[in-house]
């Protein structure tokens, strides 16, 4: 019998349209059942157990985003457990053995520890940069390529009179942020 | 009017340009081996802007197990209930005096 999974679904589309509240909702409904499960199944602590499954919610809302769980074919607790068991394999750098369906998730999802994702120096200086790139840059550019909002939702949400503006805004802040790169890359740190 | 090249790189890296754009861009790409790298530091800019706004999405759900701060209206109770009860003794001994002169 198939399933519509009609509150996960709702839940997916309110994280979509920008309700923050609502990742957290997840976070807090499965986090017990996660850690135990984890420190079970795995013998971690539950400091470890923890941080993969952070590290799951945050992928989790990554493939939200990225329009990857558009319709669900399990409960999303099903994909949120998958996300994380595969986090652990990464993190404690051991097999783990997936059942078919979850298999499928996890080759087909996002699922990386977030202290695996930056490969190079590079990657890491703009993070660390991130941090000191202020007001609205980082509006902008968390709305648009982090939460995937459009030109024009940005413009509602920030009170831009239209898309262009934050169009010609987001370009100001990516050239400031590509001299800040180059200007840091190129000194003595990285060479 | 001559698109930025900067939008260009952009468009080119999140998947927006047509086919024929991108087989002409990759062109371009394999001639110019400054547009190639501005392309590798596209990638490597949205990689690490990703990197810090998963970083701070943690944090903020790190944030959201602590236990909310309650009000501490037991010790303010005490303290004011104190404050009173000293009043009340300090008046009551300056009559107590001023009567007794």
């Amino acid at each position: 019998m198939e399933q519509t999974y009609t509150e996960d679904q709702l839940l997916i589309q309110q994280i979509k349209s920008g309700d923050e509240a609502s990742l957290v909702e997840i976070y807090k409904q499965h986090r017990p059942a996660f850690l135990q499960w984890a420190q079970h199944s795995y013998q971690i602590d539950e400091e470890k157990a923890a941080d993969a499954f952070q590290d799951a919610v945050v992928c989790l809302y990554r493939n939200i985003v990225r329009g990857k769980l558009e319709s669900l074919t399990s409960s999303l607790k099903t994909y949120l457990f998958a996300i994380g068991k595969n986090i652990i394999r990464k993190k404690l750098q051991q097999p783990v053995t997936f059942e078919s369906d979850e298999l499928w998730m996890v080759e087909n999802l996002h699922a990386e520890p977030i202290d695996q994702f930056a490969t190079n120096d590079r990657q890491q200086l703009v993070a660390r940069l991130m941090e000191t790139i202020g007001e609205p840059c980082k509006s902008i550019l968390e709305l648009f390529y982090f939460r995937g909002f459009s030109m024009e939702a940005i413009a509602e949400r920030l009170q831009y009179k239209n898309e262009n503006v934050v169009k010609t805004q987001k370009l100001r802040c990516l050239t400031n942020l590509k001299n800040l790169v180059r200007e840091r890359y190129q000194s003595e740190d990285f060479i | 009017m001559v698109e930025n090249r900067w939008n260009q790189i952009d468009r080119y890296v999140n998947g927006s340009m047509t086919e024929d754009e991108r087989t002409v861009f990759e062109q371009r790409m394999r001639e110019n081996l400054g547009l190639a790298e501005g392309v590798h530091m596209h990638r490597d800019i949205l990689s690490g802007m990703e990197l810090h706004f998963m970083r701070e999405m943690k944090q903020q759900l790190i944030l959201s197990d602590l236990p909310k701060k309650k009000i501490p209206w037991k010790t303010i109770a005490l303290i004011a209930g104190g404050i009173v009860l000293a009043a009340g003794i300090g008046a009551a001994v300056y009559y107590y005096f001023l009567n007794n002169q």
